[in-house]
């Protein structure tokens, strides 16, 4: 992919040598504010395994450390019978039990359902009248995002695909300490290339010294059509003063909003920056379809067919000729 | 009466001298050229210069979008795990009244060297695309948003761009299709282009019209592994209807690849190399960790 | 006028003014085939391509097979009348006439398959309206095109005299409407020194004309193919092959003409052994260059065996496509060239027998040079099939019933031998003489050794002096 010159400016535009001044101050702030945020991290809440957005109709039957058991209505309208909402979390590890219940009584047809949860390949028994309740039993070993949908071709079938699992990462899974860690980011504009902007996080621990060699992750708050979501820009890792940083391209003006995280846990620590275009966006420029080499043209072609029909016209024209002649005989003889 | 067939004639040939004159004002040849050129945009219904005239993808600056599709092979099964046919076909075929046997976008099983994967094929909508360039009356076209379209109220059925297509992602409507009431109402447009008319070519269009009204395409949302990604070169961001990511980041980090790359025809359908190992060996009910259980 | 110049002109004039039974049945059995190919082409106009073998995977077949045969039969008549009058041979005078006859009803017919093979031939001026230059169906278009009317007007040209001659000499054994049709397009001619003067300069700028663009057909004809992407048709060679193979196919198909013709009109006094050993001779050097372009497209896919070659040549050679490969390459190619080539069989029986299997061959040919090439699988999936239908099959045959339905036609309006420059032959001081190539002649003339008779100016005796 080529791109070429996006002229995207930084509303705060920052020389690059008062990068360092920034990061500085940086360190400072979050140093300050580190205790307020890590305990605002989930993963030290314990106790708290399972929340989220439970709609109308959704239940979590029991929830422990190791376990927990949620039981939703599905029917026409959407899970819960409602059309959105169905969102729950759970930490990574946990054993989650999922049971669905027919919800489509009131339905003279039977409306048959079949659940899958998107990214665990896990799929329920059919779901209908028949068959009112069935349920699902996984150990939550992945971190991320999981979509649950009907795969069955259902009545209401759009209401039914966008439940969401959000299996929060493990604390074990990041460095010793991590938990405690806090992130502060800032931004500024590179002179290097035109729409080029650096975002620097500071790591420090809660004694507010920085912290290096943390991998740390950056997002950007994204929508595109109907989706929206974080977005990963990259990672970095933390150098000996606590300061991550990432170069990125930005390629759309207007209000952007960026987060980072120390890589794979915690919560994102955002910081909102505006940029706008400063010139034309030129945007994604295909190569060139033809060889772009001059007078190579198919136009050519009818270069060489005038030159043949030109001919004929010589030839045909003898015909003339002849019958000019004939005339001429003909009215001698 | 006046009028009679010679002052008719007369009348003509002084209207066409009076054209032919004015083409000649508007300097010479090439002023005849424009007009010719004129007249035919104004028959095509279609403004002069726009992508249509085969010379590339014009640009409209803030708005276009710039599709492209990202196939995760890591990801893609075949949906046999689910032991039902490919989701993304399903949808698609649902989507578009796709007609008879069909298969727009189309899930092969593949084997290499002893690697057994699933590798889902929409139209690469190529930008150096074969089809576009061996169209003897225009009907395929690059929109401006790289998809190619093909324009059924032109196209005069030679197949002379399925024989050209790499990737055999072109169909033909052979017979006559089959009449839906609920494809009776739908006004055609290259994008949507119900209802299908016999002897002429159909294939993915990306869901163009989705992408119109702002929605990721049917079998992007309908694919249930989320393997299926939906993309944009201009901003940069893709989707699989369950997470927003950068897309260059992600075709980079996952070393995505394109189909036939050394044809040169720059496909927009980019794949993630796998073998379905996300999800291989996780069938309901001898998978690890999966236990269904009746409620 | 000698009595072998009456003997001829009788035997030419015989067959345009008495329709034997024999004829009249073959005509009538001709229009009941080509009926039948109508009547499977309405069905198809009725139904849909749905009714042909077509489907997504082979969208070319028989009609497109039947297209390139057609197209390259058209050669032919313009590369032995034009390349041989150029190079000045003088045995070519009996049959160019039949040649160029065929070159136009295979054109005709050939032009007609594209249009078959739409899937809205309704659409057929969308190609005017809205062609682009840039896909090879439109250079098929133009050089179609240039070449079908630059055929007419070569066709034309050396007829003039012989139309007049028909005018004059049939009289009322002729309908109204022929006697009428002669006297418009004989033009005036009345055999003045002008007249021969500017037909003889007009024949001469077409036979130079029409050379390139007869190869310029083929060769487009070959880059439909060799312009897309496809395994065994992305070939630089593919233009030269063509063209080559349609000069093969096309003297082949003059031969079987000729053999055909010299039974029905009782021409065997100027359709001699000797032309179809000459021709024999030209058709056995094309077959040779044609199986030098062949070895050389095999050759330089089988050595490197790209995986898709590879899978190509094994389906050629050894799998669903080995008998057609193999029917071609014997019956074809190899036991022609022998037929050919070697002293007993050198005579007109050996030569035809050899044409006839050529016909055939290179039908097969192009077959296997349009099929396999669609059925390969491009993507993970298995070859695909393409088993044609009936009405393919009706719609093909009718073609060449078409085709002789045309040429029978042409045969019955005009005479089949070249009147005119027959005259000078046998009426000269050298009946059989060769004649000189023209730098020869020019030279010849300015050392003033040339003075001929005025009847055979078509040679060349006077044309200097008007023409400069």
């Amino acid at each position: 992919m080529t791109r070429h010159h996006r002229r995207l400016a930084c509303r705060r535009p920052v020389a690059r040598p008062l990068l360092a001044t920034l990061a500085a101050a940086l360190s400072l702030v979050v140093a300050l504010g580190a205790g307020r945020v890590g305990a605002a991290s989930g993963d030290s809440v314990p106790g708290h395994p399972a929340a989220g957005h439970p709609a109308a109709g959704t239940e979590v039957v029991s929830a422990t450390d190791g376990a927990v058991h949620i039981r939703v209505t599905a029917s026409r309208h959407g899970f819960g019978h409602e059309g959105e909402g169905f969102r729950f979390e759970v930490r990574q590890g946990q054993e989650v039990t999922l049971t669905f219940e027919y919800g489509d009584d009131d339905l003279e047809r039977d409306n048959p359902h079949v659940f899958l949860v998107q990214g665990y390949g896990i799929r329920t028994e059919r779901l209908d009248r028949n068959n009112p309740e069935v349920a699902v039993t996984f150990r939550a070993d992945r971190a991320g995002t999981f979509t649950i949908r009907c795969i069955e071709p259902c009545t209401g079938h759009s209401n039914l695909l966008a439940g969401r699992l959000e299996v929060l990462a493990a604390a074990g899974a990041t460095p010793e300490g991590g938990s405690e860690l806090a992130v502060g980011l800032a931004a500024a504009a590179t002179r290097r290339q035109p729409g080029g902007l650096t975002l620097v996080a500071a790591v420090v621990d809660p004694a507010g010294n920085p912290v290096p060699g943390v991998r740390v992750a950056f997002y950007e708050q994204a929508s595109f059509l109907d989706q929206s979501g974080w977005a990963e820009l990259g990672t970095a890792m933390t150098d000996p003063q606590g300061l991550a940083r990432l170069d990125v391209t930005l390629y759309r003006p207007g209000e952007l909003t960026f987060a980072a995280r120390v890589a794979g846990r915690g919560p994102r620590t955002e910081a909102r920056l505006t940029a706008s275009a400063a010139g034309p966006v030129a945007g994604y420029q295909p190569e060139p379809r033809a060889l772009g080499v001059p007078f190579i043209n198919v136009r050519l072609i009818w270069l060489a067919a005038a030159g043949v029909w030109a001919t004929y016209a010589m030839a045909a024209y003898q015909v003339y000729r002849v019958y000019r002649e004939g005339k001429a005989w003909s009215s001698g003889a | 009466m006046g009028l009679t067939r010679r002052d008719i004639l007369r009348w003509l040939a002084t209207a066409g001298a009076g054209t032919a004159a004015a083409a000649w004002a508007k300097g010479g040849a090439a002023g005849l050229l424009a007009l010719v050129r004129e007249a035919r945009a104004a028959a095509e219904g279609r403004p002069e210069g726009s992508a249509h005239s085969g010379e590339g993808m014009a640009r409209d600056a803030a708005e276009t979008r710039q599709w492209v599709m990202v196939v995760d092979l890591a990801r893609c099964e075949g949906c046999r795990t689910l032991d039902r046919p490919p989701q993304c076909t399903v949808a698609c075929t649902a989507e578009h009244h796709v007609p008879f046997d069909q298969e727009w976008i189309k899930v092969y099983e593949a084997d290499d060297h002893g690697h057994h994967y699933f590798l889902p094929t929409p139209c690469m909508q190529c930008e150096k695309a074969p089809c576009v360039d061996v169209c003897p009356v225009g009907a395929s076209y690059h929109a401006e948003n790289g998809i190619v379209l093909i324009d059924h109220q032109r196209c005069i059925g030679c197949r002379f761009c399925m024989a050209a297509c790499p990737y055999a992602a072109r169909h033909f409507i052979w017979g006559d299709p089959p009449e839906l009431p609920q494809t009776a109402l739908v006004k055609y447009s290259p994008e949507y282009p119900l209802p299908y008319r016999r002897g002429t070519v159909v294939k993915c269009m990306f869901c163009a019209h989705r992408a119109r009204e702002g929605r990721l395409p049917a079998c992007v949302e309908g694919c249930p592994m989320g393997a299926l990604y939906f993309g944009d070169y201009e901003t940069d961001l893709a989707s699989n209807g369950a997470e927003v990511v950068r897309l260059s980041r992600l075709l980079q980090e996952r070393h995505a690849y394109r189909l036939k790359e050394k044809l040169g025809t720059r496909p927009r359908a980019w794949y993630l190399p796998g073998h379905g190992e996300a999800f291989l060996g996780q069938t309901p009910g001898d998978g690890a960790g999966v236990q269904g259980g009746a409620g | 006028m000698n009595a072998a110049y009456r003997r001829l002109e009788a035997a030419s004039f015989r067959p345009l003014t008495e329709h034997t039974r024999g004829f009249l049945a073959l005509v009538a059995g001709l229009f009941f085939v080509a009926g039948w190919g109508a009547y499977a082409w309405s069905l198809q106009l009725r139904h849909g391509l749905a009714v042909t073998g077509l489907n997504d995977l082979v969208p070319w077949g028989f009609y497109i097979t039947n297209f390139v045969m057609f197209i390259g039969i058209s050669h032919a008549g313009t590369f032995i009348s034009a390349v041989l009058r150029l190079t000045g041979v003088g045995w070519r005078k009996p049959v160019v006439r039949m040649a160029e006859f065929m070159t136009i009803a295979s054109l005709v017919v050939g032009a007609m398959m594209p249009l078959v093979d739409l899937g809205r031939p309704e659409r057929i001026l969308n190609v005017l309206r809205f062609g682009r230059l840039e896909s090879p169906i439109l250079w098929d278009l133009v050089s179609i095109t240039s070449y079908l009317v630059g055929s007419l007007i070569y066709l034309y040209l050396p007829l003039i005299p012989d139309i007049a001659r028909c005018r004059d000499a049939l009289g009322d054994r002729v309908p109204a409407w022929r006697r009428r049709l002669y006297t418009a397009l004989a033009a005036g001619w009345r055999n003045t020194p002008g007249q021969r003067e500017a037909l003889e300069r007009g024949i001469r700028t077409m036979c130079v004309i029409i050379i390139p663009v007869m190869i310029s057909v083929h060769t487009v004809v070959s880059w439909i193919f060799a312009m897309t992407l496809r395994t065994g048709w992305h070939s630089t060679i593919f233009g030269p092959y063509f063209v080559v193979g349609a000069i093969y196919s096309g003297i082949a198909a003059v031969i079987t003409g000729m053999a055909i013709f010299r039974r029905a009109y009782r021409l065997q006094e100027w359709f001699t052994d000797r032309h179809f050993v000459y021709l024999g001779n030209l058709l056995l050097a094309t077959g040779l260059f044609y199986f030098y372009f062949t070895f050389a497209e095999y050759l330089t896919i089988g050595y490197k065996l790209e995986p898709a070659d590879k899978a190509l040549l094994l389906e050629l050679m050894v799998g669903r496509y080995a008998w057609v490969f193999w029917f071609w390459w014997l019956a074809g190619w190899l036991v022609p060239v022998l037929l050919l080539a070697l002293p007993p069989t050198r005579n007109a029986w050996g030569v035809v027998t050899a044409s006839v299997l050529i016909n055939v061959g290179m039908w097969v040919k192009r077959y296997f040079i349009v099929v396999p090439s669609l059925a390969l699988p491009l993507m993970p999936y298995e070859w695909a099939l393409y088993r044609p239908t009936w009405v393919e099959f009706s719609i093909v045959i009718a073609a060449f019933a078409g085709f002789a339905l045309l040429l029978a036609g042409l045969a019955k309006l005009f005479p089949l031998i070249s009147l005119w420059e027959m005259e000078e032959d046998l009426a000269g001081e050298a009946p059989a003489r060769e004649e000189r190539p023209r730098v020869g002649r020019r030279a010849a003339r300015k050392s003033g050794r040339v003075t001929r008779p005025a009847v055979a100016w078509g040679d060349g005796g006077e044309e200097g002096g008007a023409n400069d």
